[in-house]
């Protein structure tokens, strides 16, 4: 319908394959800073950098996953990615074209190409409304269809996600979080959408349900050719539906490339002490020692000089205080941000 | 018995009983028989007559005309002015809330009274600036409530998958943001409009109201005030029926804000089903 193919763009800094690819969605040098006054008294004010000039491409059919600690940025720059809001620096491309400077027609042709999930199942339903009108909500903004056809869509969506016809006409409160994140995908999916971003989808959700969201999510991707930009500070989740993997670490990309190749060696100090902190995946990098690092991470209002990682490092020297490592590309479609990365 | 139902019992006892006045009331209100001034209830006029022999029941009958009429309105204006106030003021924030919210606070550190008082002043007496002066004192508290509602609402995610839909502005305001603050909006409109019952008593009483020979409820206890002595029922009767429907007002209201604060709106209610 609308998924328009465009020039690869230039991306050699973020290891991604560039081989014919299409990239729909990307970021470039995207910042975001919120203004916050220190208290009620006090005239100047300090600015948290949640998102400190991060960038990626997203190509066609490709799922790139995001990982990172709470408090990394991860869900902000997710909801930049979804033009929810808007970057105090640095663009985001869709097929090319800047999304904050389009046009209003152009601007609700981008969200039927951009769809988000959320973590809270129990907050993003409207409880007032019933599923029909929930899942049918997308195609009545746009004006597709007429009611019939609508509902007819909206049977076809939930057989897509497991659910069957006669949750329509119910209202949210009563469905479990599984069955709500299950309802969202099948929103977010009625518009046909290029790119589908996954905020922490599974995270509120039990471990065992958290496995047939997967699945699912992974048989959409191959049946419907979505793009998934799905983020989560949980490695195995991840590991399981992404094809690359950028991690986050106060703001910043410090890591990213192909998912076996971060898992089996990954050249970042904190990729490899989140590797380690997973149980499933330690085992990859050859049995290494547990890692554990000191201390909490850093106040984002008031981070290290230098690489922000270094107050948790091992590897710390002079030159971290002093100098911001730069995303390098390390080996073919690998790249990081340390200025003494394993290689 | 749950108070509830007396109290809605009598608000739309009240509200029948105006809108049939001419029918349900026995005398004519405006018809005076000088024979027989100031008597107390009997069997013919089940209330007494006042000082000009008027049939007291007709004229209470007829008195919650006024009364209705005023409330309704001025919840009316009062609602639509006030929500869509506070709702420009809660989504778009900046200069708008700042400046909307200044005003609003400045109406609100008037007394209902005196502000009412001041609308009446610059308008005019007359049952028509009771009304508006009525809608001024309430649009302050609608403003106040839909801003908390939307600001608290416009983060949530169901809120922001409609916007990443595409949703427009208008459209998000509309049929996501305002549906979902209404109960607390619906219980201030019964709030106000048991204020306004007494607001336009109390413009009546002072004359400002509904001018004579039309009845009004405050005027007529104003009017028997001169006569407490010999004719209480004059001033009392009315007065009873401002306070019963008053009292009825806001034990409505009262549950309707108990019955939505306790948030089937709520994140973190429980599903009703297993999984």
């Amino acid at each position: 319908m609308f998924r328009s193919s465009t020039e690869s763009a230039n991306h050699v800094d973020n290891g991604n394959n560039s081989q014919a690819d299409t990239v729909l969605l990307s970021a470039d040098a995207v910042e975001m800073r919120f203004a916050s006054r220190k208290s009620l008294f006090s005239r100047s004010s300090s600015s948290v950098v949640a998102v400190d000039g991060v960038s990626f491409t997203l190509s066609s059919g490709e799922a790139l996953g995001l990982v990172g600690e709470s408090g990394c940025g991860k869900s902000t720059l997710a909801r930049i990615s979804a033009g929810l809001y808007k970057p105090t620096s640095g663009i985001v491309r869709l097929d090319g074209k800047d999304i904050n400077s389009m046009s209003r027609k152009r601007r609700k042709q981008f969200h039927r190409q951009v769809q988000i999930v959320f973590q809270d199942p129990f907050a993003s339903l409207d409880p007032r409304r019933s599923i029909l009108e929930i899942i049918t909500e997308p195609l009545r903004i746009h004006r597709i269809g007429n009611r019939k056809s609508q509902r007819e869509r909206a049977i076809d969506l939930l057989q897509d996600v497991g659910l069957d016809e006669e949750v329509l006409d119910r209202l949210p409160r009563d469905f479990s979080g599984g069955q709500r994140q299950r309802i969202s995908i099948a929103r977010s999916l009625a518009l046909e959408p290029a790119v589908l971003i996954l905020d922490e989808p599974v995270s509120a959700l039990d471990v065992s349900v958290q496995a047939q969201f997967l699945n699912l999510l992974q048989g959409l991707k191959e049946r419907l050719n979505v793009s998934y930009l799905l983020i989560s500070h949980d490695l195995a989740v991840v590991s399981l539906v992404a094809d690359r993997v950028a991690v986050m670490y106060l703001g910043r990309i410090v890591e990213v490339g192909r998912t076996e190749d971060i898992f089996t060696k990954p050249t970042h100090p904190y990729t490899a002490a989140l590797i380690s902190a997973s149980p499933e995946r330690s085992g990859e990098t050859g049995g290494a020692k547990r890692i554990i690092l000191e201390g909490d991470p850093p106040d984002p209002a008031n981070p290290p000089s230098g690489c922000s990682f270094r107050t948790r490092c091992w590897k710390a020297a002079e030159k971290c205080a002093s100098e911001k490592p730069m995303l390098v590309e390390r080996r073919d479609g690998q790249a990081s941000a340390c200025h003494y990365p394993e290689l | 018995m749950d108070p509830l139902w007396l109290a809605l019992f009598i608000a739309f006892a009240f509200a029948l009983t105006a809108l049939l006045a001419p029918w349900v009331a026995p005398y004519d209100p405006i018809e005076q028989n000088l024979s027989a001034t100031l008597q107390g209830p009997s069997w013919a006029n089940l209330l007494g007559t006042d000082h000009l022999g008027r049939d007291i029941l007709s004229r209470i009958i007829h008195g919650a005309r006024p009364t209705l009429l005023t409330s309704s309105i001025a919840v009316l204006i009062a609602g639509s002015l006030g929500i869509s106030l506070g709702m420009i003021s809660g989504y778009f924030g900046g200069l708008a809330d700042a400046l909307i919210m200044r005003v609003m606070d400045f109406l609100l550190a008037i007394p209902a009274i005196l502000l009412a008082l001041l609308v009446i002043v610059i308008l005019g007496p007359g049952p028509s600036s009771a009304m508006f002066a009525v809608a001024v004192v309430g649009i302050p508290e609608f403003a106040r409530l839909s801003r908390s509602q939307i600001l608290s609402l416009r983060t949530r995610e169901f809120v922001l998958a409609s916007k990443s839909a595409g949703a427009s502005t208008t459209r998000l305001l509309f049929r996501v943001l305002l549906p979902n603050s209404a109960g607390p909006l619906v219980a201030q409109a019964i709030v106000l409009a048991a204020l306004a019952v007494f607001l336009e008593a109390a413009l009546s009483f002072l004359g400002l109201g509904v001018p004579p020979p039309d009845p009004s409820w405050g005027q007529m206890v104003s009017a028997g005030k001169s006569y407490l002595q010999y004719a209480p029922g004059y001033s009392l009767f009315p007065g009873v029926a401002i306070a019963i429907l008053i009292l009825s007002l806001d034990v409505i209201a009262d549950r309707i804000r108990l019955h939505f604060s306790g948030d089937e709106n709520s994140i973190t209610e429980a599903p009703t089903k297993a999984a």
